[in-house]
This record gives structure tokens, sequence and C-alpha cells, in this order.
């Protein structure tokens, strides 16, 4: 068997020569690509956990609060109509850590080091994961909201997309919790301890009991937790009862989040890419 | 973020008439309080293997890292391909092909996707890179286990797929990180005759091993490394003239006691000196012969590098050495 001589890449005249961005796109593309053949490979992790358990916490918490909704003043038809916008949320946090994980494990096992090899840019390795981590919560968000619709919660189909980018802002915001610890500790083991953080999260929040109806202090902390206007955001589309205010609220509330954890998260990164 | 773009990387033969392929000058890598690498220096030429060999722990894989832009150094300077790895990484990493033992590669992809990204990594086309996955996964005897994964390959499947596609871009300068530890004895030799192949064309190979017969195998010239410093360097053979213990033996008839000048060797006819050049082996071998010694037979022992090696370090290359 002989060598053939590798014909080398066209480098410099390839498609006339492509900008930084450009090649961030194409790579961050290919980097997505893997993560999709990998995750439809091992679909439990990638694709049941951040729907079934959300499903699951659905049907639970609804019935098991169900006479809630006789409490007067409650603001909902039902409680599970009440509990979805909360739990299509939900989505995003129990898939959150699968692709952080992930990428620990390309850290741990020397399979960046191969990518910083490549003429790849470094932001495409986040990119494509972070694009991936969306459209994979998203159809997990998606199973989630037919849940919801079926327990009696409304959803338009021009609110469809609203919800999904809300929900892909905070797939962003609270993923990149879960990059920027994993990146700072470079242990898989501690995205593992991050998981129980949904639950105050969800908990000091109005996702499962309205406002009107939870201690004081709860209501003190719901307000100053971003997840809440998210919540609220969502929960005018499955309530009928739209306001712009409140939509502005929703996506400023988990820009902020986003910004915070994942400047958090590309500075670890960019200090790994860099070399020690 | 460091941003890399096509059009900022040089064609991978932008410096092909620079003459020396790597040049190390005092270079040195601390790890916290850790010296990994200490004052290196040494060059590879182009179209030559440079062994670099050392035990598990002396600093082979922090020298490879540092010459691959993966770890800054310390201290001093190395252009590898003509470029500075810490000023100019983009253009090395053009240049340069590697294979690293602790650079996994993805268990949940195929062979074919595995060598499918890298080229279109590097710049190609889909369809260019489909063809030119084929013709790899072809010329490296994959193409039965392309749409395999990869956590199904034996070591020396994986060994051969990073070997193809670490050649992707045409490297001119070849890092090898212990290539062959782990692989049996037909996948070795398989990796050798690769080594070999392309250093013919003209590729400079760094290769670094614990396999002292690796290093004799392949090595046009080596470095010996222990705990961080490079402790001995050159050919071979110059190697050995300079470090390694040339002995003249000698066998005699049964129940000779040994002539002087001469210390029992074995098995127990057998007799040794240690004989600093030719000359003064034939001379010793006339005096016998003159005071009417009965020679059955003679050899000079040449020294292996195993010889250089525990005369340099005072331990063996590995403990599992025969």
């Amino acid at each position: 068997m002989t060598i053939h001589a590798a014909q080398p890449p066209r480098h410099a005249t390839h498609r006339g020569g492509s900008t930084g961005w450009r090649k961030a796109i194409r790579d961050g593309a290919l980097i997505y690509r893997r993560s999709l053949a990998q995750s439809l490979r091992a679909p439990v992790f990638a694709f049941l956990f951040p729907s079934a358990f959300p499903v699951l916490v659905l049907l639970l918490m609804s019935e098991l609060y169900r006479d809630l909704a006789n409490v007067p003043g409650f603001p909902a038809v039902s409680v599970a109509a009440w509990m979805t916008p909360g739990v299509f949320l939900m989505a995003a946090m129990f898939g959150a850590g699968y692709s952080a994980t992930g990428l620990i494990t390309d850290l741990q096992s020397g399979y960046l080091d191969r990518l910083r090899l490549l003429p790849i840019s470094p932001a495409a390795i986040l990119l494509g994961r972070l694009a991936f981590d969306v459209s994979r919560v998203a159809v997990a968000g998606l199973v989630v909201l037919a849940v919801g619709v079926l327990l009696g919660a409304e959803m338009t189909l021009t609110g469809l997309p609203v919800v999904l980018a809300l929900l892909a802002l905070w797939t962003l915001a609270y993923g990149g919790l879960f990059y920027a610890v994993g990146l700072r500790t470079r242990s898989p083991e501690s995205l593992g301890a991050l998981i129980p953080l949904f639950m105050p999260v969800t908990m000091l929040s109005t996702a499962f009991v309205p406002d009107a109806l939870v201690p004081g202090w709860i209501s003190t902390l719901s307000a100053v937790n971003p997840y809440t206007y998210l919540v609220e955001g969502v929960r005018m589309f499955t309530t009928g009862s739209f306001s712009f205010g409140e939509l502005g609220l929703a996506v400023a509330a988990a820009t902020a989040a986003m910004l915070v954890t994942q400047l958090a998260a590309m500075r670890s990164f960019a200090s790994l890419v860099a070399g020690d | 973020m460091t941003r890399l773009s096509a059009r900022q990387r040089p064609a991978p033969d932008a410096n092909a008439d620079h003459d020396q392929a790597i040049e190390v000058s005092g270079l040195s890598k601390r790890y916290r309080d850790v010296d990994a690498l200490v004052d290196a220096s040494f060059t590879v030429n182009y179209g030559e293997v440079f062994g670099y060999l050392g035990r598990n722990g002396s600093g082979k894989t922090t020298t490879v890292r540092v010459l691959t832009t993966l770890t800054t150094p310390s201290a001093g300077a190395a252009q590898v391909a003509g470029n500075d790895v810490v000023t100019a990484p983009h253009a090395v990493r053009a240049a340069i092909g590697v294979t690293m033992q602790d650079a996994a590669l993805d268990p949940q992809m195929t062979g074919r996707e595995h060598l499918e990204l890298v080229l279109a990594l590097w710049g190609h086309t889909r369809s260019e890179a489909r063809a030119q996955a084929n013709e790899l996964l072809t010329a490296f005897g994959l193409d039965q286990a392309a749409s395999r994964l990869i956590g199904t390959y034996s070591g020396g499947m994986q060994r051969r797929l990073d070997l193809a596609s670490a050649l992707v871009n045409g490297p001119r300068v070849l890092f090898l990180d212990e290539p062959t530890t782990g692989l049996d004895a037909q996948s070795r030799r398989l990796v050798w005759s690769r080594v070999r192949e392309l250093r013919d064309q003209g590729t400079a190979i760094f290769l670094t091993t614990q396999y002292l017969e690796e290093a004799e195998a392949l090595a046009d010239r080596l470095a010996i490394l222990v705990n961080g410093r490079i402790v001995a360097e050159g050919a071979p053979d110059r190697l050995r003239e300079e470090h390694g213990p040339t002995t003249l033996r000698i066998r005699l008839a049964a129940g000779q006691p040994a002539p002087p000048g001469f210390a029992p060797s074995s098995p127990d006819t057998w007799f040794e000196q240690p004989s600093p050049g030719t000359e003064d082996s034939l001379r010793a071998l006339a005096q016998l012969r003159d005071a009417g010694v009965d020679l059955f037979a003679f050899q000079l022992n040449q020294p292996s590098l195993e010889d250089v090696f525990v005369a340099l370090t005072g331990t063996t290359a590995r403990a599992s050495d025969r």
C-alpha cells in the first residue's frame, strides 16, 4: 500500500476567501452536525430527558394541586393551564448540561486539542453546540407544550414562534451557567451537582403558584428571578392576554441572564483555547 | 477569542525554501511548580525522522504540545516550518500534521464522518471532502470499516485513522506522539513503513517513543530526554560511539583462566574487556595469539541504544522492557 499524497486544500482561493465570521458560521454548522449525529445515536439523554421530566412534573403537580383552581382569585381555568408556561421553560433547565458535559468530555479526552489543531474558528466550537442546544430543547419544549394544551392550556399558532424564541433565550441563559461552571471546574461531576438548581429557581417564581397566593418573602425573591419574567412572557400566550410591555420584560430578563452566563462561559473558553 | 480565517493562513509551501523543519532553542515549560521541559535546543531537517526518546513523564508530550502550538512555552523560542509557534501559531498549524497519543477520536462518529469533518474544516467543499475521505480510507485500509463507529475500531485501526487525518493538509512537518504504543507487532510495522515512506517524500517527522527498538529502527537522529532535560542528541551511531561501551568478548576452551585484562563473562567460557576502539581490540587479540591462548571465538559488541540509555540515565527506558 502506498500513501497518496494528500491534496492540500485551496486555502487562498476557497470561495474567494471567507471572512472570520463566515468561517465561524460554516465551522459552527459542522460542529452542529456532529452534535446532531451524536445525539441521534444516544437519544435518551439528548431528547427524552429534557421532555420526560417536565411532562411528569406537569402531570403530577397539576393533579396534586388541582383544587387550587377553586381558590377565589386564581387567575387561570385550571392548575395545569397555569403551570404549563413554567414547565415548558423547564425543558431548557433539564436540557442544560447535556452539551456542556459533552464539551468537558471533549476537553478531557483530548478531542478539543484535536479540533484546536485544525483550522477551526474557536468561536464555532461553542456556537455549534449552543445552536444545537437550542434546537434540541425546542423539540422537548414542543412535547411539553402539547401535553399542556391537552390539559387545557391555550396556545395560538402565532404565539408559538414567540414562546419558542423565549425558550431559546432561556436555554442560552440557563445553559450558559453550566458551560461557565464546567469550563471553570473542568469536571463533568460538577455539572451533575448543578441539576437540583432547577428547584429553587422554579419554586421562587410564579411558575407554580400565583403571586397573590405566596408569602411575601417568596414574592420578593420571585420579583428578582429572571425566570419569573420569562414564565409571565410565555403565560401571555397560554392565557391570551398579550402585552408588549410584558414581552419586553421577558426578553430583557432573559437577555441579561444570558449575557452574564455566556460571557463567563466564553471567557473561560477563550483562555482554554489560548493554551496554558 | 482568536479568529482564524482562510485568508490569514499562508499556503502550506509559502516557506518551502526554509531549510530547517524545526528549530528549537532554550525551550522551557513550567507548569506551576513542575519543570516539564528545561532548556531544550535541537533542529530537525526535512526528510528526516527525529526520534525523541524518554520514559513516561520525561517531557515528550510537553515538547509536542509546545511545538504544535497547543501550549505556550515559558521560555525560549521554537520555529516550525519557518514560523514561530508563539507569534504565528496559525501558520504553524497549517504546515503540520499531528497525531497525539492522548487526543482521542470521537467514538460516536464513523471513520468516514471523522475524515469528512476534518477535510471540511480544512476548507474543502462537501463533495471534495467526500471524495478525499474515500481515497484516504482506502489508502489506509479502512474502507471496509468506514461506516462503523470509531468506538468499535481496534487500536491499530484508530492509529491508522489518526494518521490519515494528520495527512489531510499535506503537512511538511509531522508530529507523531508515541504512534505505536499499545499496538501489536504487525500494526507497528505498518506504521513504521508509512513513516519511512513519508520521510522519503521529504516530510520532517518528529517522533516520540518510549521504545528503544522503534528509535533504533526509524530515527535518523534522536534526542534522549530525562526529567525534562535533553541529555544526549545525535545520530544513533554517534550516540552509541560516544556513550555506549563497546566490548570485546572472547571464548576460550573450558577450564581456562581469565587472560590478563579480561573479566569472566557469561556463559562461563566467555571473557570480556571494554574496547575503546577497533585498533585496541585488534591489538588485544594479537597479544592473546602471541601468548599462545587458544581462541575459539571472539566478538566485538556494539552497544545497543539500550546500553546508551542505561549509561546516560542509570535506568532502563521502560520498566517492562526485556
